[in-house]
């Protein structure tokens, strides 16, 4: 009962009844990350350097 | 190899294993983003295109630093640069002096420039009559600054540290710094590069005319979450991990050596988030006491010890953070400046190729399922 009384205001407050649902917030994407994870040393760029 | 006697922390390193350690001190990687930078920036230099101050910004430790100091040098640009650490607490004299003094000309005190009411660091302590100058404003050696930058052909004035100039953080302060470059770059037409961590965006945000004179850099870290920044960044810590090892064996790193070292690659990203500046001085750090230790080899347990504290990290990462949404926040978007401008989007063609324009055009507008399509009602018979 509660929830249908505060419905209009909820409306208004989003903008009327037919207002679109607000864009969902992206929630960022968490990476597993241990603390090891094999390279092929050939594969890994050689750098000089600097200067 | 066997271990060798350790050396008491009262002593210094012998000569020997001090040169090892320098050497690897002076070691920079010629790593992609450091290179991509190293590009930009001097092209930047080559042709300012009417611009009188470029914006470098990233975090702490990412290597900006490294990236003047490889840029300054007078055989990498048409006329030469001088590169000056920008004095905290910023005071003009304490500048200008930093400037003569990196140009070889000689610093000509005259005290008759202090006067009554004033303190050493140039802020009035009385309210005196008459319109006399702080001693901060320091006309003689800004005379001497400009003279000095003409006689030597100087065709950019690094600032590394640049953050120190928006220390007091107040708008009315950041308005009389940018008035005073704005009049240091009009007198001796000098390129200003400001470099230093991401408060130095608030520069930008001065006004229209602070934005419309100066261009921008962003030096980031790698992002973990981009494959190529992550294989850029095994390639830095590669680089470094062959000469922390050389310096702590004092010979070439074997594969067998190198190898578990960097399939721990993902301990050492997330001890630098992927900062290869803080990265490096990680390493030093564990060279030194490996040395000092007489370990025979760079070892992981070694490297772990002197991991920065977790707390260190932490408020690095607040930072870092912080600035990379500071950058997309103010780093605006076309949809924004033709907001700003009152400009129909629809009207103007996106920077995209024909086909995928056309499909976009096509598309139908989305609506909510149940929403009736607009059209006129039939009305009466």
């Amino acid at each position: 009962m509660k929830d249908q009384e505060s419905r209009p205001i909820v409306d208004a407050f989003a903008g009327g009844p037919c207002a679109p649902a607000p864009a969902k917030r992206q929630t960022p994407v968490k990476r597993l990350m241990g603390e090891r994870s094999p390279v092929n040393l050939a594969d890994v760029p050689i750098y000089g350097e600097y200067h | 190899m066997p271990r060798k006697k350790p050396i008491p922390s009262s002593e210094p390193l012998p000569p020997l294993l001090q040169t090892r350690l320098d050497v690897l001190k002076a070691y920079t990687a010629d790593h992609a983003m450091l290179l991509r930078l190293d590009d930009a920036l001097t092209q930047a230099i080559w042709e300012p295109g009417g611009f009188a101050f470029l914006l470098l910004y990233g975090p702490t430790g990412v290597g900006k630093s490294e990236l003047l100091r490889g840029v300054t040098p007078g055989d990498r640009l048409p006329l030469p640069g001088v590169l000056v650490e920008t004095p905290a607490p910023f005071t003009l004299r304490e500048w200008y002096e930093r400037v003569l003094r990196a140009l070889d000309e000689p610093i000509i005190e005259e005290p008759t420039y202090r006067e009554v009411g004033t303190s050493p660091n140039g802020k009035r302590t009385t309210s005196g009559r008459g319109g006399a100058k702080p001693l901060d404003e320091a006309p003689e050696l800004r005379r001497a600054v400009e003279v000095a930058l003409a006689k030597r052909r100087v065709q950019a004035l690094f600032f590394d540290e640049a953050q120190h100039l928006m220390m007091d953080g107040e708008t009315q302060v950041l308005r009389r710094r940018w008035d005073w470059l704005k009049s240091l770059n009009n007198t001796t037409g000098v390129l200003l590069v400001l470099a230093g961590a991401y408060p130095l965006l608030q520069f930008r945000l001065i006004s229209g005319q602070a934005a419309r004179r100066g261009t921008d850099l962003h030096f980031p870290r790698y992002q973990l979450s981009n494959p190529q920044d992550c294989v850029a960044f095994q390639g830095a810590l590669l680089a470094l991990l062959k000469q922390a090892c050389l310096a702590v064996s004092g010979r070439e790193a074997k594969t067998a050596e190198l190898q578990p070292l960097m399939d721990h690659w993902p301990l050492f990203y997330a001890g630098c988030l992927g900062c290869v500046g803080a990265l490096k001085e990680w390493l030093v750090r564990t060279a030194a006491a490996a040395l000092r230790k007489g370990d025979a080899r760079l070892t992981l347990d070694r490297v772990r010890e002197h991991e920065l504290i977790e707390a260190s990290l932490a408020q690095m990462a607040t930072d870092i953070v912080a600035g990379e949404q500071q950058v997309a926040l103010t780093g605006g978007s076309r949809e924004q400046l033709h907001s700003l401008l009152q400009i129909d989007i629809e009207a103007v063609p996106a920077p995209t190729s024909t086909g995928e324009a056309s499909s976009t055009r096509a598309r139908r507008a989305s609506t909510r399922p149940g929403t009736r399509k607009p059209k006129r009602e039939a009305v009466g018979e």
